[in-house]
């Protein structure tokens, strides 16, 4: 078609403002938060594991930075995960991270899920990486947990598989929701919560339920198996205590031809603690018969183990969703929490006095009032690691920047030891 | 932003939840009813913004030649153009400022952070990352139903909406919806660099719409689709099919505009005030008034075809 002159500049004025609103709207719809995740560290022999952003699994030497020689890597990062589609991120919130599980360390072997779906190993030694990989149906986003030569792990595709240390499948149970929790295993059962609303009590030899307990909502959050109950919080906002299975259950499931539905059922829990605000997204802590659970309430919750409808302390509240499992330095006596505010609430399990560190992102120097921080760390969502013979707290802040920290604390102080950021590696 | 959250992502967000619980846990079905109930709340606005729009753009038509005449005449004075230019514009009952004209401008201001919310609102139930998930649940009501069916289940006919289309059938039907739509709108007109204009917002447009819902979840694809098939159905019941079957008159007419355009103004510079005028007096509100008094109008204007 011919236009005229005048014509042209009208039209390049509609191209030019068209041209401008799809960059406008494709800015505003594609500019996702930047990720933030859960993948805490792990320290085995002095060296300290962790997965990151873009899918590396690091080793950094312990020995070093204890001896005030700085943190190093001990091998260059294995880059083991494939794309996670974090490139083209419209209509989304975030971005996917490359790794949101801790990592399992045994015989050598650094074990990793990821979110591409796969389960792999890398030698502590950094010089092998698993090949094949053991490839699920879906994204995992909880940890692997080993027990003996087992390797277990749930996947998105709503699988929890038994694997050997080789990464070859030695059985798969079905729960028909999202696995996101992390298996814990006890006396031959490993238990693992799901999407679909159930707990279930899995035996480890032959992968026959024993039985399942249902809730109201979904259950993201990992168990803990203690006294002979099984300790879970799900998503309709309930924490309960729920007897484990017995001996004679796990034998009879055991036996029981493949496929065939459990004889066993829990339909009702020891006790319900019923009073928080929001879901229970974290594995609790067993300190002392108390109970220690946050919430993403913004709460920390302080249970009686033996009934936990009784709460043995008010909850101490945060600036942010308690994501991260409370961990305990025994010889201080702290039970430790890391929140999405950013700060670490160091809490005497004896006195129950709460200390509050806020640390500068850009000093590294605790705040002396950390109600506002200047520059606050990132949230801390990710597991800590609780290295209890130095009563140092490593942790995993992550959100624009992912930096781990290692924190020293006592029953009245607290020190950055130091940090490494795990997103840019130099 | 907080306050937005509050009075508008969080509502919506819920409802859609629970749409999504009474509909089968079915999250696609929860998206079109919502998309569809939301549609109907904001009609009125709607349909006061189709119809200044239409309004506008059918005057803007008539009284562009006398516009054309006085930028000759006053070449040399631009004072005077503007207030001719504006004396012009009062006696069509017009704002010149278009779409910022205080009716379109009311509309908008109205429902644009109601659609933006129910943009977020199904991004975040499709909570396509864990983190999504996690953030979720800072937005969600302690009623059990909305906590039951999460995370949502992202399978829809052949759609997982947590993703793009691998087959390209969404951004299509995306893109065809939003062509109907604009043609529909669209005004037929002699005016040669009006028609390359519409020609080129009625291929931009749906080309754009769909690129996006290619790039985006299909979930947020399939509330493009949905708005656009609302939108269709509006504007159906409100001006017909319009100009979707209307053939764009011969260039040549465009020759011929100043003298026809002339005429059509003599005709219905009278017309266009008592029509303004009459807008306000009949019809009272509503579908049913607004279609009677775009009858007549339409009938004034083949009876000023018929006297061409």
């Amino acid at each position: 078609m011919m236009l005229s002159k005048a014509t042209r500049p009208r039209l390049s004025r509609i191209l030019v403002l068209l041209v401008l609103a799809a960059i406008a709207l494709m800015a505003v719809s594609c500019t996702a938060a930047p990720s933030r995740g859960w993948s805490g560290p792990l320290v085995s022999d002095n060296v300290l594991y962790v997965g990151t952003l873009q899918g590396k699994i690091l080793a950094l030497d312990l020995t070093t930075a204890l001896s005030n020689e700085g943190v190093q890597l001990l091998w260059d990062p294995k880059d083991v995960v494939g794309s996670v589609g974090g490139g083209f991120t419209c209509g989304r919130v975030s971005k996917p991270m490359g790794m949101y599980g801790t990592p399992a360390v045994t015989n050598g072997r650094i074990y990793i899920g990821a979110y591409d779906g796969n389960v792999l190993w890398v030698s502590t030694d950094g010089q092998a990486v698993s090949d094949p990989k053991f490839k699920t149906g879906g994204p995992i986003i909880g940890s692997v947990v080993i027990d003996g030569d087992t390797l277990f792990v749930g996947s998105s595709d709503g699988k929890l598989y038994a694997l050997s240390l080789d990464l070859k499948e030695r059985w798969h149970f079905d729960t028909g929701g999202k696995i996101w929790s992390t298996p814990f295993v006890s006396s031959g059962v490993v238990y693992v919560g799901s999407a679909d609303h159930n707990l279930y009590a899995i035996d480890t030899e032959s992968g026959n339920e024993i039985w399942r307990f249902e809730t109201k909502a979904a259950i993201m959050s990992s168990p803990l198996v203690a006294n002979g109950k099984v300790y879970i919080g799900g998503c309709d906002r309930k924490f309960y205590a729920i007897q484990a299975a017995t001996e004679d259950e796990r034998q009879a499931a055991s036996q029981r031809e493949q496929g065939s539905p459990p004889e066993v059922s829990r339909d009702n829990p020891e006790s319900v603690f019923e009073g928080a605000g929001n879901w229970f997204w974290t594995q609790a802590l067993l300190y002392d018969g108390e109970i220690w659970v946050g919430n993403l309430d913004h709460k920390v919750y302080v249970l009686n183990a033996e009934n936990v409808a009784e709460e043995v302390h008010d909850a101490y509240p945060t600036g942010g969703m308690v994501y991260a499992p409370p961990v305990v330095l025994p010889l201080e006596g702290l039970v430790v929490v890391g929140s999405q505010d950013g700060k670490i609430y160091a809490i005497n399990a004896q006195t129950k006095d709460v200390a509050v560190y806020a640390i500068d992102a850009k000093t590294e120097e605790i705040v002396q009032s950390p109600d506002k921080p200047k520059n606050p760390l990132p949230p801390i969502l990710a597991p800590l690691y609780p290295d209890s013979e130095n009563g140092i707290v490593y942790f995993h802040a992550q959100d624009g920047t992912h930096t781990l920290y290692a924190l020293r604390l006592s029953a009245d102080s607290a020190e950055v030891l130091w940090s490494f950021r795990t997103d840019v590696i130099k | 932003m907080g306050v937005l959250n509050l009075i508008l992502l969080r509502p919506i967000l819920n409802i859609l939840l629970v749409l999504t619980h009474f509909l089968f846990s079915n999250f696609g079905l929860g998206v079109i009813a919502l998309t569809i109930i939301v549609r109907l709340i904001l009609m009125p606005l709607t349909v006061m913004q189709l119809r200044s729009s239409k309004k506008t753009t059918e005057t803007m038509n008539v009284i562009k030649p006398k516009l054309e005449q006085l930028k000759k005449k006053y070449a040399k004075n631009p004072q005077k153009l503007q207030q001719e230019t504006m004396k012009v514009y009062k006696e069509a009952g017009i704002s010149p400022m278009g779409c910022l004209s205080s009716p379109m401008l009311l509309s908008t201001v109205i429902q644009l952070p109601i659609y933006i919310a129910l943009y977020r609102a199904i991004i975040q139930g499709l909570a396509v990352t864990p983190q999504d998930f996690l953030g979720l649940s800072q937005n969600l009501y302690s009623w059990g139903m909305v906590n039951h069916g999460l995370p949502i289940s992202g399978h829809f006919l052949w759609l997982n909406l947590a993703s793009n289309d691998p087959y390209f059938v969404l951004p299509i039907l995306v893109g065809v919806t939003q062509w109907i739509s604009q043609k529909m709108m669209i005004q037929p007109t002699t005016d040669p660099q009006q028609q390359s204009m519409n020609s080129m917002m009625q291929i931009m447009m749906p080309l754009m719409m769909a690129f996006m819902t290619f790039t985006f979840p299909s979930g947020l694809g399939l509330y493009f689709l949905m708005t656009s098939i609302v939108m269709i159905v509006t504007q159906y019941f409100i001006f017909g099919w319009g100009g979707l079957f209307a053939k764009a008159p011969a260039p040549e007419a465009a020759t011929k505009k100043d003298a026809k355009s002339e005429r059509v103004k003599a005709m219905t510079r009278g017309g266009e005030s008592e029509s303004a005028t009459g807008s306000a007096k009949s019809g009272g509100s509503g579908l049913g008034g607004l279609l009677s008094r775009l009858k007549p109008k339409q009938t004034d204007k083949k009876k000023s075809d018929k006297a061409d």
